[in-house]
């Protein structure tokens, strides 16, 4: 364990710089948009909404206007993946192959640490990053609602923040464990970043419009896709919890298996020169 | 009773995709020897080299290092190795002292700073620095402390040389000849420079196309030895009674282009040829070190990358072929 420890903090080391700076200003993100939504007619604008007809509805997905938790949801925690994952899919994408191509992996794994010990250290180190990246926004979601007198009038529930940040690791931990297993499978950064956004962007389209495929189709996009088991809508918006079990449940697999699988694929590989 | 084997390898072969790497190389590495792995650029040093180390596994064959196959049971070997590669890997944004601390901190044993910052200092090297502000040889000077630093039974040493200047690559020979005096611990030394290897090694094995062609004493391999003459005579016209003039026994490969007359002469024979050049017309003469391609020309007749030349026969790996290759040189 001394040696997986000693690959995570020197890589904490090094990006700790990105990870306040990343944190800081995703949750001033936050922050502002709490201070926005504050200040607009909430129920001014669920009367405009109720106007509109219900195919576009649909297509905008279930949006309780009226109430903070929902609209700050649908601003800001739906599109966690989009603010934060780009970076991690570019950061687990260079971990490995980075070391590769700076002739720098030979030196580390010359010395008495096996490439299982390398990979796990460099895996740990990413949810170390992602929990610490999710805290940070979160303190700033924290402040934002205890100073706004519409989050205090519909109630401070902490619990709801408390789901979202496990949920949000867990889907943010798929992005960044496709992209470490795609980096054992290439070992090249440039092959590894293009083949983790394509399919990150894949995984969003088809968890995200499954309902608008046909019937046939409809139910093997939406269990292949990681979105489809990340519900900020509903633990954080709605405070329903019904869901959040199974959802994390198949996150938490999701996570393991592509840990698995990337280990599997680096200790098989070629170390190039 | 036998020197223990340090290194062993059998019919070891690595093939990428179709290209060859090395093929069927057996290797036998004794305890408490330096041993040179002489062969020219792209002749499977590194290859051999990174397939002991277990960072590229093997097509067919087997390895051992001090009794463990390498691929099985790797780690445990690497606690008891230290690896310099040719061309080191830096972190660039990490001070020298940081980068030492992270590599040597992955062996099982403390760290010894004293020894640390004794070779710093020996070797000239400020450790506060950040890796990027270093000049290569400064890079490289970091490489070598992280290897001479541990207290390890085998060191395994890739070109360690290229990129140093002349007094800091004396400096090392010293220092890792003192290491492997004091300590016992063998030493593997790759090179494709054979006045580099002799200088140090006992043994020396010689690569080509992946496979090894030969393993002699220093003493058979400092035969091998041949320098590179290159006369810039006074006039093209000179050439020929310059060929009369000098020792034929002790000149091979005698050419001519233009006003530059150039010939191979063994090491040992110079004595010869020195008396010579003061009966021959020329105005600059330039005595330097032959290249492995000169000697594999000579002695094998083939060049490095194994194309056959002069119509000699091509070498093979047979004991016969290399016993009657042995004796042209000895």
């Amino acid at each position: 364990m001394k040696k997986i420890f000693a690959i995570t903090k020197e890589e904490l080391f090094d990006k700790k710089w990105f990870l306040i700076g990343l944190g800081v200003l995703i949750g001033f993100l936050g922050l502002y948009l709490v201070n926005l939504l504050s200040g607009l007619d909430l129920s001014g604008l669920q009367a405009y909404l109720d106007t509109l007809p219900e195919s576009l509805l649909a297509l905008l997905g279930p949006l309780d206007i009226a109430n903070p938790y929902s609209l700050f949801n649908a601003y800001f925690f739906s599109f966690l993946w989009l603010y934060c994952g780009v970076f991690l899919v570019y950061m687990a994408s260079s971990l490995v192959p980075q070391e590769v191509e700076n002739n720098t992996i030979d030196l580390v794994l010359s010395k008495p640490v096996s490439r299982e010990k390398y990979l796990t250290g460099k895996i740990l180190f990413l949810y170390i990053f992602i929990a610490c990246l999710m805290g940070l926004i979160l303190l700033f979601a924290v402040a934002g609602m205890a100073s706004s007198s519409m989050f205090i009038e519909a109630g401070l529930h902490w619990e709801r923040l408390g789901a979202l940040f496990l949920a949000a690791t867990l889907h943010l931990g798929t992005l960044a464990m496709t992209a470490v297993l795609f980096s054992t499978v290439f070992l090249n950064t440039k092959k590894t970043l293009a083949a983790s956004v394509i399919t990150m962007f894949i995984m969003f389209f088809m968890g995200g419009s499954y309902g608008t495929a046909g019937a046939t189709l409809s139910n093997p996009l939406r269990y292949a896709s990681t979105w489809f088991y990340y519900n900020p809508a509903q633990y954080f918006g709605t405070g329903n919890f019904s869901s959040f079990l199974g959802d994390v449940l198949v996150l938490l697999a999701v996570n393991v298996g592509l840990i698995i699988a990337s280990l599997m694929v680096f200790r098989k590989r070629d170390i190039p020169v | 009773m036998a020197t223990p084997t340090v290194i062993q390898t059998c019919n070891l072969t690595k093939y990428y995709g179709k290209n060859r790497g090395i093929e069927n190389l057996n290797l036998d590495v004794r305890k408490g020897e330096i041993f040179g792995f002489l062969g020219p650029n792209g002749a499977g040093k590194t290859t051999t080299i990174r397939l002991l180390l277990d960072l590229i596994r093997a097509t067919s064959g087997d390895a051992t290092i001090l009794g463990h196959n390498v691929q099985t049971e790797s780690e445990m070997i690497r606690e008891r190795v230290a690896y310099l590669p040719g061309e080191l890997g830096i972190f660039k944004d990490w001070t020298a002292s940081r980068t030492l601390s992270y590599l040597l901190k992955l062996y099982d044993r403390p760290v010894n700073w004293e020894k640390v910052e004794e070779l710093a200092q020996i070797l000239n090297l400020d450790l506060r620095k950040k890796t990027r502000e270093l000049s290569r040889g400064n890079k490289q000077k970091i490489g070598i402390i992280s290897v001479l630093a541990p207290d390890v039974e085998l060191l395994i040493l890739d070109e360690p040389t290229s990129g140093l200047d002349p007094l800091v690559n004396n400096e090392f020979y010293r220092l890792l000849t003192e290491k492997q005096v004091a300590s016992g611990c063998t030493v593997f030394l790759s090179s494709h420079q054979l006045e580099e290897v002799e200088k140090i090694a006992h043994r020396v094995g010689i690569i080509r196309q992946g496979t090894l062609v030969e393993v002699a004493a220093v003493t058979q391999l400092k035969q091998l030895a041949l320098k590179h003459v290159e006369m810039l005579l006074s006039s093209p016209s000179d050439a020929k009674a310059v060929a009369e003039k000098l020792p034929k026994k002790a000149v091979r490969n005698f050419t001519v282009e233009g006003s530059y007359a150039r010939f191979l002469v063994k090491r040992e024979e110079l004595t010869l040829l020195l008396p010579q050049l003061k009966d021959v017309s020329f105005r600059d003469i330039n005595i330097r070190d032959s290249t492995l391609e000169d000697i594999f020309l000579e002695y094998y007749g083939t060049e490095a990358n194994g194309k056959q030349v002069n119509n000699k026969k091509k070498s093979g790996s047979t004991f016969e072929s290399r016993k009657s290759k042995r004796k042209r040189f000895e």
